[in-house]
């Protein structure tokens, strides 16, 4: 399957995939991860352990994001983004974009049109 | 779901035994909390027992996880909760048993959302399938077969086998229909929350 097509399945992606996938634009491990995760979000995503490993899973799946290779003396395995899940973050951005304008443009018409 | 003390010399140690069935989950979640309430700590994770240890009353929260997996994973996952804040106190088959502290966050859960607890329930179901499927499809039917097609040489003439038979078929069939049951349990749990995934 080619990337445009793998990015097409995948999409839309859920908001707490969307944040895992920017959060490993730098290399971290799970709890990195979290700790990111819920900063970028201003506290409103709290990620459980089983959520994020399971997404992980899937992430590691889709050949999204890989593990860091090399010799670790440390147990917590270091996750991070491969090109295609940089891709993927872009065509999402491309997709918000569109609605963040429609839903601009529609809602301020309705509001001079009650007015 | 037994439940018996079993007598030990230490008296800051208790040996329950029991096992739950998944369905029951949250249940025994809370009994596990009580117990911690009461001063009663789980410590092993044993097969089908508990044992718990005496110490300060406190109101911990536990939670199960489950989750099939290699060895080479099995640190990342365990050190992905416990710098959540769930310490693992040990696993019964691919169970997992975690607790962590209410009084620091009361609404901590492994699982964030409803889509991957339904991931979760269908490992489970997976998992269930994997077990008791080919008794199901092939084991059972053929068991059956037996006695419906007896030949006159089959071993089954011999009333003292046959008794033994018609025993173990009815154990079997048994274990079966009770796997049955969970799987038709567990799926109800994936459509309740099928029905409010919100992401």
């Amino acid at each position: 399957m080619d990337d445009s097509k793998i990015i097409k399945k995948y999409s839309p992606l859920t908001e707490t995939t969307f944040y895992i996938l920017l959060a490993l634009l730098e290399p971290l491990h799970g709890y990195g991860i979290m700790q990111k995760v819920e900063r970028l979000s201003d506290g409103r995503i709290k990620l459980g352990p089983g959520t994020l490993y399971g997404a992980l899973g899937n992430l590691l799946e889709a050949k999204m994001i890989e593990l860091e290779g090399g010799c670790h003396h440390n147990r917590r395995k270091i996750y991070h983004i491969k090109n295609l899940g940089i891709e993927m973050i872009k065509h999402e951005i491309k997709r918000l974009e569109e609605m963040l304008k429609n839903g601009k443009e529609l809602i301020g018409r309705k509001v001079y049109w009650d007015v | 779901m037994a439940e018996r003390s079993t007598g030990m010399y230490d008296p800051d140690k208790k040996r329950v035994i029991r096992t739950f069935w998944a369905w029951q989950e949250e249940k025994e979640e809370k009994w596990l909390s009580e117990m911690s309430k009461k001063g009663w700590h789980l410590k092993t994770v044993g097969f089908f027992n508990y044992i718990f240890e005496r110490g300060e009353p406190h109101h911990y929260l536990y939670r199960f996880d489950f989750k099939v997996m290699g060895k080479n994973d099995l640190d990342d996952y365990i050190s992905m909760f416990e710098d959540a804040g769930w310490k693992c106190i040990g696993n019964f088959s691919s169970w997992y048993y975690f607790r962590a502290d209410s009084s620091l966050d009361p609404d901590k859960e492994l699982y964030s959302n409803n889509r991957s607890k339904v991931e979760k329930y269908k490992r489970l179901l997976i998992f269930l399938l994997i077990v008791a499927g080919p008794v199901m499809a092939y084991g059972l039917p053929n068991l059956y077969m037996r006695i419906i097609d007896r030949t006159p040489d089959s071993v089954l003439n011999d009333p003292v086998f046959f008794n033994f038979y018609i025993v173990l078929i009815i154990v079997i069939t048994l274990v079966e229909v009770w796997a049955v049951y969970g799987m038709v349990r567990i799926a109800i749990i994936i459509n309740r929350l099928k029905r409010d995934i919100r992401e």
